[in-house]
């Protein structure tokens, strides 16, 4: 407590720290809310300034644009099925079919509500158990672990956004597919690369992401009018009651710990943090059918658990100066920048900085409460402005984030491939969710999948006397054999619907 | 077969055929790696070898559910094959004018490019108002030359085929 006094007197004591608080804040909100670019795209451009800041305000303000832009994104993802980030994908999954449906306001609500109240918890939970998380982390989960819960996330996302179990397993595995271009994550070699440089470096996920979302958003809404049966979605500002929110109670609580658990994962951070917790939240529903066409708990269970995150990504970076994800891997940089080398030491060398950054994200995730619920009021109308005015605008901000990755113009025309290559597999019933998690999770399954084997001798009995590895393998084969079940026996609720959105 | 429709037996050999092409081209990678037993072509045969099996069942569960549960994509053939030849050439251009614009990208640069391409996509949305049509182009344009060009310096194409370098260049050398 005197740490976290001490960081906040520290922070709020200095002008300039507060502006580069408030400025982070509202930057990565802002940055994180508009289509196209992302917090990613501020943290990149301000990195070289960074330099001139105090080690303090620089890793501070990095750590403000984190939380506010994870927020942010999930406004574009909602509002436009654009995620500002991959950890922001699974908000699109239920937030804009709400949106289509004229609940933009609670969807939009219900993202400021829990990105705020997941990311306080994360805080909370980071300045109170980092040292001692950070020791059962790395003792705990390795290589073994990160694949049984890569396994048992893909084996949870076949289930969800397809017409059939059969495709939504086809969707997984196409993303999956789509990873293994590029070099592989072991040896370096050469895969589908078909002679040209700019494949071995594999599919960036960015343009195909922007592809499977945005852009084949803009093309099944053209389509609509093109057929006259576009309708305009309903701009509604009712934000989500007391009720609905006491309600998703145990989504919430679920969705944090899954966030937080996940955020300390070293590489995988946010992004499974998101999807693990919109998973888990369809694994327990009641009503599956609902989600990916509009479901509350969708939004929530995503929301909640990325910001849950956000706070936990700090604790590989901090205490072993391991990032979780590409800002915190900016983290790294401003480290170095300031000649500071993160990990353990940062702790006995640095505890002031530390505590500074804890008081800031705590703050921070306070201060999108409120915020959030005057952004909402104002972003929300941009809904008004007719859809044939926005498409090119849409493809046009995707196009310069798609470029702005790599500088690369074929960045572009692989995401206006994405996006007609999604067009049609939405027709079809197949889950642009499920290949987007392929994609995501693909590398990382592999590249663990690979170092799992060489630690456990390439003998399973090594493999399963982990228990936390037999228990999340052992889930995600019993949810596998469930579902086949349900398949065979012909019980699944087919999620297709002629009157839903096909977003996922 | 009678219980299956063309669509979804044509799927099906789609992604057959897919996991055929996607196997033979992993001959091409189909090396040992000294520290990894399985190789580089171990993890994409498995997931192909999936793609094949999940190929099977829908293929099986498609039969077996019959033409009266058609999947979605035959449900919707009926009003596919009624839309007009217009309304198809029109979908096709508004999947394909994108494209182009990214085909043409790297030729004549984004800053000559995309004022044409906001007014076409525009056109071909069927705004046909004049004043809308100069009025949100320019909108658009200025609006991501200030954001992108102005306030975060963003490097994007400006073309290599002349005239259309010079012009970026202008246009470049105005702005900032």
């Amino acid at each position: 407590m005197e740490n976290f006094l001490q960081g906040t007197a520290t922070l709020f004591g200095d002008p300039t720290s507060i502006m580069i608080f408030v400025g982070g804040l509202l930057g990565g909100m802002l940055f994180g809310a508009v289509p196209g670019i992302s917090m990613l795209t501020l943290a990149a451009i301000i990195l070289p300034f960074s330099g001139k800041l105090s080690a303090s305000d620089a890793i501070m303000l990095y750590s403000v644009i984190y939380c506010a832009g994870v927020f942010g994104g999930a406004i574009t993802a909602i509002l436009f099925n654009i995620p500002g980030a991959p950890e922001n994908a699974p908000t699109a999954f239920d937030g804009y079919p709400m949106t289509v449906k004229g609940q933009a306001g609670r969807a939009v609500g219900a993202a400021v509500l829990c990105s705020a109240f997941g990311g306080t918890c994360s805080a909370l939970l980071m300045m109170s158990a980092t040292p001692t998380i950070a020791d059962w982390a790395i003792s705990a989960l390795g290589p073994p672990e990160i694949f049984a819960l890569v396994f048992f996330g893909l084996a949870v996302a076949s289930s969800v956004g397809a017409s059939t179990l059969w495709k939504g397993w086809l969707s997984v595995l196409l993303g999956l597919m789509i990873a293994t271009v590029g070099l592989d994550p072991v040896g370096g070699v050469k895969r589908y690369d078909f002679g040209f440089t700019y494949l071995l470096a594999g599919i960036h996920f960015i343009p195909t992401i922007l592809g499977f979302f945005a852009v084949s958003e803009v093309f099944v809404q053209l389509e609509k009018r093109v057929k006259g049966t576009y309708q305009a979605p309903k701009v509604n500002l009712d934000f989500p009651s007391f009720m609905e929110f006491w309600k998703l109670k145990f989504a919430v609580i679920r969705s944090v710990v899954i966030g937080f658990f996940a955020g300390i994962l070293p590489g995988i951070g946010a992004t499974l943090a998101a999807f693990m917790g919109y998973n888990e939240a369809v694994r327990w529903s009641k009503h599956k059918e609902r989600f990916g066409k509009g479901e509350l708990e969708g939004v929530v269970s995503s929301e909640t658990a990325n910001n849950a995150a956000t706070g936990a990504a700090m604790i590989p970076l901090l205490a072993l100066g391991l990032p979780g994800g590409a800002l915190t891997a900016m983290m790294v940089g401003v480290f170095q920048i300031h000649g500071i080398e993160a990990g353990p030491l940062v702790f006995m060398n640095s505890n002031d900085l530390v505590w500074v950054v804890f008081s800031a994200m705590f703050f921070a995730n306070i201060a999108i409460f409120f915020l959030g619920w005057l952004q909402t009021k104002t972003v929300v109308h941009l809904l008004r402005v007719p859809f044939h005015f926005l498409a090119p605008a849409i493809l046009l901000f995707g196009s310069v984030g798609a470029y702005a990755v790599r500088g690369l113009a074929l960045d572009v025309m692989i995401m206006f491939i994405a996006g007609i290559v999604a067009f049609f597999l939405r027709r079809s019933g197949y889950s642009v969710a499920g290949i987007v998690l392929g994609l995501i999770l693909g590398k990382i399954g592999e590249q663990n999948f690979a170092q799992a084997m060489q630690l456990v001798h390439y003998d399973p009995v090594n493999f399963f006397s982990r228990p936390i590895a037999a228990l999340l393998t052992l889930g995600g084969a019993l949810t596998i054999v469930a579902n086949v079940v349900k398949s065979l026996r012909g019980t699944r609720v087919s999620v297709d619907d002629e009157s839903a959105p096909k977003t996922t | 077969m009678a219980r299956l429709s063309r669509g979804q037996v044509l799927e099906v050999a789609f992604w057959l055929a897919f996991a055929v092409l996607a196997y033979a081209f992993s001959f091409g990678f189909d090396r040992e790696i000294e520290i990894y037993k399985f190789g580089a072509a171990g993890w994409p045969r498995v997931v192909i070898a999936l793609i094949v099996v999940a190929a099977l069942f829908q293929l099986f569960q498609a039969w077996r559910d019959g033409k009266t549960k058609a999947e979605p994509a035959a449900a919707k053939a009926a009003p596919d094959q009624a839309r007009s030849r217009s309304d198809m050439i029109r979908i096709a251009l508004v999947l394909g004018l994108p494209v182009a614009y990214a085909a043409l990208l790297d030729i004549s640069g984004f800053y000559f490019t995309t004022p044409i391409f906001i007014v076409a996509y525009l056109w071909l949305n069927g705004e046909r108002r004049i004043g809308w049509l100069i009025g949100v182009p320019l909108g658009i344009y200025c609006f991501l030359l200030l954001v992108f060009t102005r306030l975060l310096y963003v490097g994007l194409p400006i073309g290599y085929v002349s005239p259309f370098y010079e012009f970026s260049n202008w246009l470049l050398v105005l702005i900032k």
